[in-house]
């Protein structure tokens, strides 16, 4: 049953990794909207507390980002941007939220698939310091170039993460298939 | 800090900060270790220490602008040494500077301010001072507690110090900045811990951190918020130490340092700046427990997330987010002046300087086509905005067209022939206007107008006029490819052994100021560029155009010039002095028999058949230009150009005009 609830957990992890980095607009509504995915993060954050505890230690910044993410798609809908300041809040939690979902997957990952664990990890550097460094305020066009290319680095890392995530879901899947019943 | 309101700004700006450092603080309690929740007070210590505003930015423009503004209303009614009602807010160092006697009540303000500090800074270096004399009078310690120190030290691998034992002492102490000094009760047996603790302190030079606080605690004496805030670091600080002594601590001697903390609740604590020590209070105490608790709790390997955290806040927090903007009411209709609104709007001008001679430019522009003092305000040189807030608070604007702007161009202005003046770092150039005007028959004409501008960097590009409006008769030629024959130009000569060339060139510089809008139909997709009203204090100048004509004059005799039946030239660019092209090869394109222009390797050619032999001695090649990139302008213009002369098909001399002075 706990190894079922871990399945779907991760299933919700990388879904909502996947809603968070694919936006789909239709005129000023993103159909496939980052709230959804951060909701999806939040509600695995439990099952992922029974196997690391520090996990729950995630769970008000997980609400407080679900919140921010509804809030920016309605302002989005009338064109209205937050200020800067809460931007600029929300950007640290979410960096540090992310950061540390990733750390305590792999952590899990660890004792089964180290592969696994290792590239979760080297993504979760790799995608720590592309955010870092978009967030900050650097003339992006007088460089369009080096934004041009970390902007396409992102969503590559984006997109690699989705994939180990959805292949993180399918080895546990499997492994529990060969378990024997009891 | 020049004046009280500069001291508001800086005091305020960094009350903000530590409030969005203390919220953070509290959000990260249980997941960042006190490494962390220690080094992130390095941004307020940063903030407190840069001054605000200094590169256009602010972590929340509005309190510069509110300030500003507050400063003029109370400033027009006083009559201040420190500062003027209209003399933007720019703070040039973190420390109060008097600059003389105090005169209004505002002075007095901040002279007792600055006298705070004083009496502060002097407070803290006279409690070190008689600190370090009480040392003077402590005892060696006795061979036990010396053996305690090389024990620790040895266990620990820690670099020992000067032991100094004083009677009636309630806990150990690390002081000094430079040579701390370990300072224990004397008669008493050591706890290894408390050593552990103190000498850790001394590795990571804590004491000389607490007076670097101290002095900033003094610049900020009377800001309730920042005291509370370095009273947290203090504590921070212990708590700090205390996780590195449970990370060379195992197992019961954890639980024992704990016990060691709790027993000193109650007791009385040294205190002084320069020093440190294991018992801060019985509130502090209470923190540090729950952090010990927590030491085993924080998540692992979050080490590269609280270095990007910083790296973020980083920008934010010491040189700010954005800059102050006009507020939202400047656009178009100014307000009644001299209301509240009015001098709001005017605060944000002042506080808003560009930060680009384009956007200067810009902002300058569209003050005139609008009739915006505010606009105006924010280009204007501090020195005179005291005469100018007059003239505009009796409703006067002198910078008036002598016709409305073009309504259906994206382009209502270009900046002719902007050039620098030697040694000074300003510039001059010509604002060319499109204007129309109604024709006596009732139709609408394009006109032309003309207003000499220079522009001086001073905490900001600012632009004034250095003439007044010059119209420039009907015509359909639009100003943006330049007219050399009807809009001023740079002139430069040469003169050689059969002539002289004179060059003139035109540089007309344009910000993008096409603003889309959507048709009258309203449909999605269909949009038709409009000019953009709204100054842009950053801009850059997006296009930049390099008109240029050629014309050479004979200077022979009539006999000279009676047998030449066809005559060119051909000039090139050079980029040095010592540059000559190569124009072997055009020799055989001027062939004597040829009219026309064309281009070669070397450069352009331009020959004209005479075969009549009626040439009046002057030939021009009419003009042409080409799109240079602003940010490369002093690579991409010539220093100068090479001018072959070609009579009969065969080249005659070489002319050099070098673009050094305009005649």
């Amino acid at each position: 049953m706990r190894e079922t609830a871990y399945t779907e957990a991760l299933g919700k992890i990388a879904w909502g990794y996947l809603l968070i980095h694919l936006n789909l607009n239709l005129g000023t509504v993103d159909v496939l909207p980052n709230w959804l995915g951060c909701l999806f993060l939040y509600q695995s954050l439990h099952t992922l507390g029974q196997r690391e505890p520090s996990a729950l230690l995630l769970k008000p910044f997980g609400h407080l980002l679900t919140l921010y993410e509804v809030a920016l798609w309605s302002m989005t809908m009338v064109s209205y941007s937050p200020p800067d300041l809460l931007e600029l809040l929300f950007s640290v939690i979410a960096l540090y939220f992310h950061f540390q979902l990733l750390t305590n997957l792999a952590n899990i990952a660890q004792g089964r698939f180290p592969e696994l664990s290792r590239r979760l990890l080297q993504l979760r550097n790799v995608r720590i310091v592309l955010c870092t460094v978009l967030f900050l305020p650097i003339p992006w066009d007088e460089i369009q170039v080096a934004a041009y290319l970390l902007v396409i680095a992102s969503a590559l890392v984006g997109l690699v993460l989705c994939v180990t995530l959805f292949s993180y879901r399918k080895l546990e899947r499997e492994r529990l298939n060969r378990l024997p019943l009891p | 800090m020049h004046n009280i309101w500069e001291f508001f700004l800086q005091t305020l700006d960094a009350s903000l900060l530590c409030a969005g450092l203390l919220l953070l603080k509290r959000l990260f309690l249980d997941k960042l270790s006190p490494r962390w929740q220690y080094g992130i007070w390095s941004l307020l210590a940063l903030r407190l220490l840069i001054p605000v505003g200094l590169f256009g930015t602010y972590l929340v423009p509005s309190l510069a602008v509110t300030l500003e503004w507050g400063k003029a209303m109370a400033e027009k009614h006083l009559t201040s040494a420190y500062s003027a009602p209209y003399l933007p807010l720019h703070i040039t160092a973190p420390l109060p500077i008097l600059q003389g006697m105090p005169v209004s009540a505002t002075d007095w303000l901040f002279a007792l301010y600055a006298a705070g500090v004083c009496f502060f800074l002097l407070r803290t270096l006279f409690g070190y001072v008689r600190l370090r004399l009480l040392l003077q009078n402590g005892t060696e310690p006795d061979e036990a507690q010396q053996s305690v120190l090389e024990h620790v030290c040895s266990l620990y691998h820690l670099s020992s110090c000067r032991m100094v034992a004083v009677p009636n002492l309630p806990s150990s102490f690390v002081c000094g900045m430079l040579s701390p000094v370990l300072v224990v009760p004397s008669g008493e047996v050591l706890d290894e811990k408390v050593l552990l603790h103190e000498l850790l302190h001394k590795r990571s030079f804590d004491p000389l951190q607490s007076v670097f606080w101290s002095v900033l605690r003094a610049l900020h004496w009377c800001n309730p918020l920042l005291l509370y805030a370095i009273r947290r670091i203090g504590n921070d600080m212990e708590s700090l130490c205390d996780q590195r002594v449970l990370e060379l601590l195992e197992g019961e001697d954890r639980r024992d340092y704990g016990r060691i903390l709790l027993s000193m609740t109650n007791e009385r604590y040294p205190r002084a700046p320069g020093t440190s020590s294991l018992s801060n209070g019985g509130t502090n105490i209470a923190r540090r427990i729950e952090a010990i608790v927590r030491f085993q709790t924080y998540p692992k390997g979050m080490a590269l997330v609280s270095v990007c955290i910083v790296v973020l806040l980083l920008s934010a927090s010491t040189i700010g987010i954005h800059p102050a903007e006009f507020t939202k009411t400047s656009f178009r209709t100014p307000p009644k002046p001299d209301s509240a609104t009015w001098h709001q709007q005017m605060a944000s001008a002042r506080i808003r300087r560009c930060s680009t001679m384009a956007g200067a430019v810009d902002t300058f522009a569209k003050a005139i086509l609008l009739q915006n003092p505010v606009y105006l305000a924010a280009v204007t040189p501090h020195v005179e905005q005291e005469r100018w807030m007059e003239q505009w608070e009796q409703g006067v604007f002198t910078l008036s067209l002598p016709a409305l702007p073009l309504s259906s161009h994206d382009t209502q202005y270009s900046l002719y022939n902007l050039h620098s003046l030697a040694d000074t770092g300003n510039y001059e150039g010509l604002l060319v206007f499109q204007l129309e005007q109604l024709g006596n028959d009732g139709t609408s004409q394009t006109t032309l107008c003309t207003l000499p501008i220079r522009l001086k960097n001073q905490h900001g590009w600012t632009v004034q006029a250095q003439g007044v409006f010059q119209t420039i008769p009907p015509s359909p030629t639009q100003a943006n490819d330049g007219n050399i024959a009807l809009l001023p130009s740079m002139t430069y000569l040469a003169k050689g052994a059969s002539g002289s060339i004179r060059l003139q060139e035109q540089l007309i510089c344009n910000v993008n100021n096409q603003s889309p809008s959507s048709s009258q139909f309203g449909t999605m997709f269909v949009t038709s560029p409009s000019f953009d009203p709204i100054p842009k204090p950053d801009a850059d100048f997006e296009r930049t155009w390099y008109n240029t004509s050629f014309t050479y004059t004979f200077t022979g005799s009539e006999e000279e010039r009676a047998a030449i039946h066809s005559v060119g030239f051909c000039y090139a660019p050079i980029f040095s002095n010592e540059e000559i092209p190569d124009f072997s090869g055009n020799g055989q394109l001027m062939s004597g028999n040829i009219s026309s222009n064309s281009s070669t390797g070397t450069g352009s050619i331009h020959e004209v058949l005479y075969e009549d032999k009626t040439w009046d001695g002057i030939l021009t090649n009419g003009g042409g230009g080409t799109t240079l990139d602003w940010k490369r302008l002093d690579k991409d213009l010539p220093l100068g150009y090479a001018v072959q002369i070609y009579f009969n098909g065969e080249p005659r001399e070489v002319i050099k005009l070098l673009r050094e002075v305009p005649s």
